[in-house]
């Protein structure tokens, strides 16, 4: 479909998904200011035109999406939501901003600062989440390649489905309509109304203007709230001790007008150990939470789950004929036990899910893992190869199951082991690296307004990619009958199709005995 | 290029900056334990001039709307996985280099590939912007 009547599409699709969401609630009603009580920030104050747009179903569909999928299988506590999380970065965006003000305003040098730009990046961080869809990590995947080519119309190539999607809504003329006559009129002042079309352009990274760039950079950037929030709740809840000085962080954080005309955020360089605080923090909850093997592998059912959605003609009550109908559904609709689902194989993945029976580490692979690759240029070629197509979409990742469950099948049928092999009985996982290299520019400012890049401080970029190098790992994983089984076929499979030999690690810290 | 996903048509770029770079890197005259430079806003900034200039070949690589550093997650990605492949990696102590790992005449496209010479072109411009000057001393 030509992107312009895509677009159009969409923005029709949009106001029947929003005549269902912008629910007016108590907005014709002054909803009045709320306090808030959050564990980790305190008891926070909401404006009334917040609690509106909080009171809405887009935003409390927020609450059935959790922060960290099913991590929680790994971390019992690791159950909070994307609603606590919205709620999180709107009161740090509030006390960044107001911290902000009240050092341009002691040292006389900048006044621009209006309460306008302090709604506007409060709603900015009430709202940065909403384009998330139900398990929004194995959404995001898919809808990434599927969404793509209107992205790419709308020049928005660099953002995240879900930014997108939040960008779409909030640029939907429905939206407009019920921000104009809902939301406005519970500002003192209508001139203080945030603009929609701000706010959409500071989720996905574009700055409302240049003299408003800051704006941006305090939801979208380097040095962003939002990272700052999800970090310190999701190491709270998964229980891991990190911490960092937010205070300070926020104390040495300040405006610098560069280039002319441009208003931003930059580091005082006093700051820079608090970044480093951050930048750590990071690399630890990498490790521990989000490339934990065990929350990969519940990932990887939830994947299987969508995909069999996606794939499977029947729709089984939830219907997604249309990328935003991503929009329609939570995590608790596709985990909901009233749910019969596409398929028996739906059923099956959900159940292992519900009850916990995740698959176990049969295989580890690690570059160092690999045999001669510091030797010989055809390994390293066929690591590269074998990375690159691990990381292919689901149903290409897929056919390498498929071929693996077929060795195995064989292998149990010479062992004369009654017992038949699906691809439910093996699943591999390698991700990726964690993204830091944004964090080694953001800038720095000197003592005599000279700025700097934060890697000229600390080599973050190099050190951080040499420490995760060696730790990232990829995993192939069985079902607890078949695990000595499936560590063959994969070193057999992995060794006939990409000619690549593993250390005794590989079995090692999957726990088998070589 | 188009492909399905259940119901969906879903996009998967008809060429990858991976491939694309590991291509420039060949035409160049960087031999093997060699090493370029690796100042990160460089090398963005250059991928960037790149996109203006070769708008087909980078269709693909986006990037963010910073004054100071133009990020791409594409030129990230494209980096991350030399190292992971082991064709570069940044030498200890000094993590501000490049050292080219491999030979890497084998991933030379063919001559008569529609897109050759300007990769030849590429290649040069790369070798200009990223060659540390002190020449043969940059070698192990």
């Amino acid at each position: 479909m030509d992107p312009l009547a895509e677009s159009k599409e969409y923005n029709k699709r949009i106001k029947t998904l929003l005549s269902g969401y912008l629910l007016p609630k108590r907005a014709f009603n002054d909803p009045g200011m709320k306090v808030i009580h959050d564990p980790l920030w305190g008891s926070r104050l909401f404006y009334p035109w917040e609690i509106a747009v909080l009171d809405t179903p887009l935003c409390q569909r927020l609450r059935r999406i959790y922060q960290l999928g099913t991590a929680y299988l790994t971390y019992p506590s690791a159950v909070h939501t994307r609603f606590s999380h919205t709620i999180g970065v709107t009161v740090l965006a509030g006390r960044l901003i107001t911290r902000l003000k009240e050092k341009a305003e002691i040292s006389g040098l900048v006044s621009t600062i209006e309460p306008k730009h302090i709604y506007t990046v409060r709603m900015a961080g009430l709202l940065h989440d909403v384009g998330h869809c139900f398990f929004s990590h194995a959404s995001e995947q898919v809808l990434e390649s599927i969404l793509m080519p209107l992205m790419k119309y709308h020049n928005l190539g660099h953002s995240k489905p879900h930014e997108f999607m939040a960008y779409l809504i909030l640029t939907s003329d429905y939206f407009r309509e019920y921000w104009d006559t809902l939301v406005v009129p519970l500002f003192r002042k209508r001139d203080d109304a945030p603009n929609p079309e701000a706010i959409a352009k500071i989720i996905v990274g574009v700055p409302p203007s240049n003299p408003e760039r800051f704006l941006q950079d305090i939801i979208y950037g380097p040095y962003d709230v939002d990272k700052l929030e999800y970090l310190y709740r999701d190491a709270r809840t998964a229980g891991l001790e990190i911490s960092y000085d937010i205070e300070r962080y926020f104390y040495k954080i300040t405006l610098v007008n560069s280039p002319a005309d441009t208003w931003r955020l930059a580091m005082e360089h006093g700051g820079v150990s608090a970044v480093e605080q951050i930048v750590f923090s990071k690399m630890m909850l990498y490790s521990f939470v989000y490339h934990h093997h065990k929350v990969l592998t519940s990932d990887l059912l939830i994947t299987d789950m969508l995909m069999e959605l996606l794939n499977s003609g029947k729709d089984g009550h939830i219907i997604v004929e249309h990328p935003l109908d991503f929009l329609r559904y939570t995590d608790y609709d596709i985990l909901s036990s009233i749910l019969e689902g596409p398929s028996d194989r739906f059923k099956k993945l959900k159940e292992m899910i519900l009850h916990r029976r995740l698959p176990k580490r049969c295989f580890v692979m690690n570059r160092e893992f690999v045999v001669g690759i510091d030797l010989d240029i055809s390994i390293k070629r066929s690591w590269d190869s074998l990375l690159d197509s691990l990381r292919q979409l689901p149903d290409e990742v897929m056919s390498i199951r498929e071929a693996i469950v077929a060795e195995m099948n064989m292998k149990a049928s010479k062992e004369n082991l009654e017992r038949e092999i699906t691809v439910d009985d093996l699943f591999v996982v390698f991700p990726k690296l964690p993204k830091m290299e944004e964090a080694a520019y953001a800038p720095v400012v000197d003592i005599n307004l000279n700025l700097h890049s934060m890697g000229q401080f600390f080599d973050l970029e190099g050190w951080q990619k040499t420490y995760d190098l060696k730790k990232l790992k990829g995993y192939f994983y069985a079902s607890e009958p078949n695990i000595k089984l499936a560590c063959e076929a994969v070193e057999q499979y992995l060794s006939k199709e990409y000619k690549l030999k593993f250390t005794d690690n590989a079995k090692t810290e999957a726990k088998i005995k070589p | 290029m188009l492909r399905k996903i259940g119901k969906f048509e879903a996009y998967i770029p008809d060429r990858n900056l991976f491939d694309t770079f590991l291509k420039i890197l060949s035409l160049t005259d960087f031999e093997q334990n060699e090493k370029f430079d690796s100042t990160l806003h460089l090398l963005y900034r250059f991928f960037l001039k790149f996109k203006g200039k070769y708008p087909h070949v980078f269709e693909d690589v986006f990037f963010n709307h910073d004054p100071d550093f133009p990020y791409s997650e594409q030129v990230e990605d494209c980096l991350t996985r030399l190292q992971e492949s082991g064709f570069i990696t940044r030498p200890n102590p000094s993590l501000n280099q490049y050292r080219i790992d491999v030979d890497l005449s084998d991933s030379r496209p063919d001559p008569s590939s529609p897109d050759f010479e300007t990769l030849q072109q590429m290649a040069k411009d790369f070798e200009k912007e990223f060659r540390i000057k002190d020449g043969p001393s940059c070698r192990i």
